[in-house]
This record gives C-alpha cells, sequence and structure tokens, in this order.
C-alpha cells in the first residue's frame, strides 16, 4: 500500500534497526513485524476514517497500547498536523524504550512505559486511539472514566492468534458494547489478509 | 496431599488416577473436580464449579484462597509426570506461593520474548493460601480473565513480589528439557528429577502413556 507518510515511517523504522541490534536483539522479530502491510492498511484507514467523521479540532492524541508508534504517528501527524500533540502508551518496557529512541527528537511526541487496563492514566487529550482492543480487557472502564472525549477503537474477530487475541470482537455492535460507545460516528469493518478488521469512532 | 484439579471435558479421570498411581505410597491426592465420576474411591474429592467456559486453567486459582488448606499441598497438573517422592519439594516452601521457574528457557528468552517466567504446573500452596492474588483474582475475575490469557502471565505481570521460584531441579520440561544450557535434550527421561511437565507437545497423550506405562 503506497501512503503519503511511508516515506517518513521507513526512515523511522531504520533509525530503530540499530538500537534493537544493539540493545534490544530479542525484540527483531516483533520490531520487525510492525511495518507490515496490514499495520499500514489498518493505521491508514483509521487516519482517514477519524479525518471524515471527527467533531472536534484535534490537537492531542493519546494512543493507548501503541506498540512502537512507528506507523501510527506518522500517519497522525501527516494527517492533522505535524504539531499535533501525541502520547503513546506501551505495557512492555523494551517496547517503550525503543519508541522512545525512535522518537526522541519529536518534541510534540510523548512515550509512556503503562499497563492501560492496570495503570491509572491520566488522559488528558482530546482523542483516544486504541488500536489493539483484541489484545485486553473491554474499554469501557476508560470510555466512562473519560466520557466526551473522542474514541477510535479497533478490534478483530482473529481468535487464532494464541496467547495474544484474548478479547475479539466479531462485528461493530460487538466492539460499541464492548466499550460503551454510546454516541456512535462512525462503524465500519473491512477484511485484511483473512481475519475481520473492525473499527468504531465514537464517545 | 497431592492436590490436582479436573474441571470440564479436557482431561478425563483417567489423568486423575493416573496421577493418583504415581505417588499413592508418599501421600494422599485430593481432586478439585466438577464431575467425580470414573475416579477411584481412593481419590478424595472436593467439588466445584467451573467460573469460566473456556481456558479452564484459570480455574487454579481457587487454589489461592486463605485457609483452603490446613498444611502445605503440592499441586501438579494433570498433564505431568511423578516420578519420585514430590512431597520432598514442601522443603522448599516459605510463606509464599511456590511456583516453577522456567529454566529450560535462557533468562533473555523467559523474561524478553515469552514475557513470562512463570510456570503453575507444580506449586506448593500453604494454609495462608496466596492472600494478593486471590484478592485481586476475586475482585476482577473478568477483568483478569480478558486481560491475560493464562494465569501464569498474570503472576509474572503483577504477582512477582508475592511469590518465590522452586530451585531448579524440581521439575524439568520433556519438550525443552531441564536447564539451559546445559541441559536441554528434548524427551528425555530424566528420573531423578522428581516430576516432568509436559507443556508444548503435540502428541501429549502418546508422551503421557509412555510414562505411564512404567508406573504399573
Amino acid at each position: 500500500m503506497i501512503h503519503p507518510a511511508l516515506d517518513e515511517i521507513y526512515s523511522l523504522w531504520h533509525k530503530g534497526l540499530g538500537y534493537v541490534a544493539d540493545h534490544h536483539v530479542y525484540k527483531f522479530k516483533d520490531y520487525s513485524e510492525c511495518i507490515f502491510d496490514t499495520q499500514i492498511r489498518s493505521k491508514a484507514w483509521l487516519c482517514h476514517s477519524l479525518n471524515k467523521v471527527k467533531d472536534r479540532e484535534i490537537k492531542h492524541i493519546e494512543i493507548l497500547a501503541g506498540w512502537y508508534g512507528i506507523v501510527s504517528i506518522p500517519m497522525l501527524m501527516h494527517q492533522f498536523g505535524r504539531d499535533t500533540k501525541i502520547s503513546i502508551y506501551d505495557v512492555d518496557d523494551c517496547t517503550h524504550d525503543i519508541c522512545k529512541f525512535v522518537f526522541k527528537n519529536y518534541e510534540n511526541v510523548n512515550v509512556y512505559h503503562k499497563d492501560v487496563v492496570f495503570d491509572n492514566l491520566e488522559l488528558e487529550g482530546d482523542t483516544i486511539i486504541n488500536s489493539s482492543c483484541e489484545h485486553m480487557y473491554d474499554m469501557a472502564d476508560l470510555v466512562n472514566a473519560n466520557r466526551g472525549k473522542l474514541f477510535v477503537l479497533q478490534s478483530n474477530n482473529n481468535k487464532n492468534v494464541k496467547w495474544l487475541h484474548i478479547n475479539c470482537v466479531d462485528n461493530c455492535q460487538e466492539l460499541i458494547q464492548q466499550a460503551d460507545i454510546k454516541n456512535v460516528l462512525h462503524e465500519e469493518s473491512v477484511d485484511i489478509y483473512n481475519s475481520k478488521r473492525i473499527m468504531v469512532i465514537g464517545t | 496431599m497431592i492436590v490436582c484439579m479436573k474441571v470440564g471435558k479436557g482431561y478425563g479421570s483417567r489423568y486423575v488416577n493416573q496421577l493418583y498411581k504415581q505417588v499413592r505410597e508418599f501421600d494422599d491426592v485430593l481432586c478439585f473436580t466438577d464431575d467425580t465420576e470414573g475416579l477411584k474411591k481412593e481419590v478424595k474429592v472436593h467439588k466445584i464449579d467451573s467460573w469460566c467456559p473456556e481456558r479452564l486453567w484459570w480455574n487454579k486459582v481457587m487454589l489461592f484462597e486463605p485457609g483452603l488448606f490446613n498444611e502445605k499441598v503440592v499441586y501438579v497438573d494433570l498433564d505431568s509426570f511423578i516420578f519420585s517422592n514430590p512431597t520432598q519439594i514442601k522443603t522448599y516452601a516459605n510463606e509464599k506461593l511456590m511456583l516453577l521457574k522456567t529454566y529450560w528457557f535462557s533468562e533473555d528468552t523467559r523474561n524478553k520474548i515469552h514475557m513470562c517466567d512463570v510456570n503453575s504446573s507444580v506449586m506448593v500452596i500453604g494454609p495462608q493460601g496466596s492472600e494478593p492474588l486471590y484478592k485481586e483474582w476475586y475482585d476482577n475475575k473478568v477483568k483478569l480473565f480478558k486481560s491475560f490469557y493464562g494465569l501464569d502471565h498474570w503472576i509474572y505481570r503483577r504477582h512477582r513480589s508475592n511469590i518465590d521460584y522452586f530451585p531448579s531441579g524440581v521439575a524439568y520440561s520433556y519438550r525443552y528439557g531441564n536447564q539451559h544450557p546445559n541441559d536441554m535434550d528434548e524427551f528425555k527421561i530424566r528420573d531423578n528429577i522428581p516430576i516432568v511437565v509436559l507443556d508444548d507437545i503435540v502428541e501429549k497423550d502418546k508422551a503421557l502413556d509412555i510414562l505411564w506405562r512404567t508406573k504399573k
């Protein structure tokens, strides 16, 4: 898939590669997967849809369980402006360290080592993204604690990823219920490489 | 007391009966189960209801209830095999819940790839149970079930300070060996180690049959 942010994505990925090799060699496989075509397509779909339906000016985006952010952050900045403030959270300390290194020169990007489900998060952003809902507990608690903010949630129906996909959904309605979204601005599902990817945007 | 758990349709009564054969000369067997059919009469039973429809291993958390046992007990999964007196491993236990560490993997593999070095196939549980684990589970069952595939990952991520590990040599992995890097032959019988766990084996029943035939 071609996207205007691809040059920056690959440049960032290349920047992190040496750091992974020197400091986190066991993360190499995981790191290499973060720019797979499935990721490019999912995040492009997210940004495009969010831009179409947003009900507010987007100034500060919080990305929960954001992994390395190498695809999402450049795409979001391309879509909403390079001075958009972005906070990204991940529970894995190696992932967090790599992400911090990759984005160390981005003054508008803050990287946090947090467990999205079990840690107290003080989310200051106006828009909250979680494209990994299938990996964790229902987003309802967070949505209710931040009612009024714009939530962009993705999940999928692929239950075959053992250990990791433990809270899949089969359709948009399930995700809406799981997250207790009251005001749905957009709901859509697409097939990406033999699994159904599901997205809901709302408050 | 040797404790096991048989819930749902995963492992039938013959697994419990085989475990009984392995340990009857050392101690009694207490089986936590939702179905007593087919169990030998010598096996003591504690009836339970499963609280989760799938990933039945989560039911093991019930064993952490403080006061459930009035003495230290050894718990083993039904896909384990016991070569020698397992009660000796109680000597390692202190006040905390005692579990296996996956010594058969390197430290980097355990912590950075698997992100878990806990294996609850073999445990020693004291009369005090494990209150921090039990309380968090009791108050957050669904949240934990939907956050972690298995209790091992939950314990590793959130309760490492509330557990202790057996030293190497209490149990080994039939699939991966005993200890990285010096003793890693797979599918090898090591009857000098009390217990073998059969995690991650495709033809588990076949492997267990071979081991069971060694104990009449």
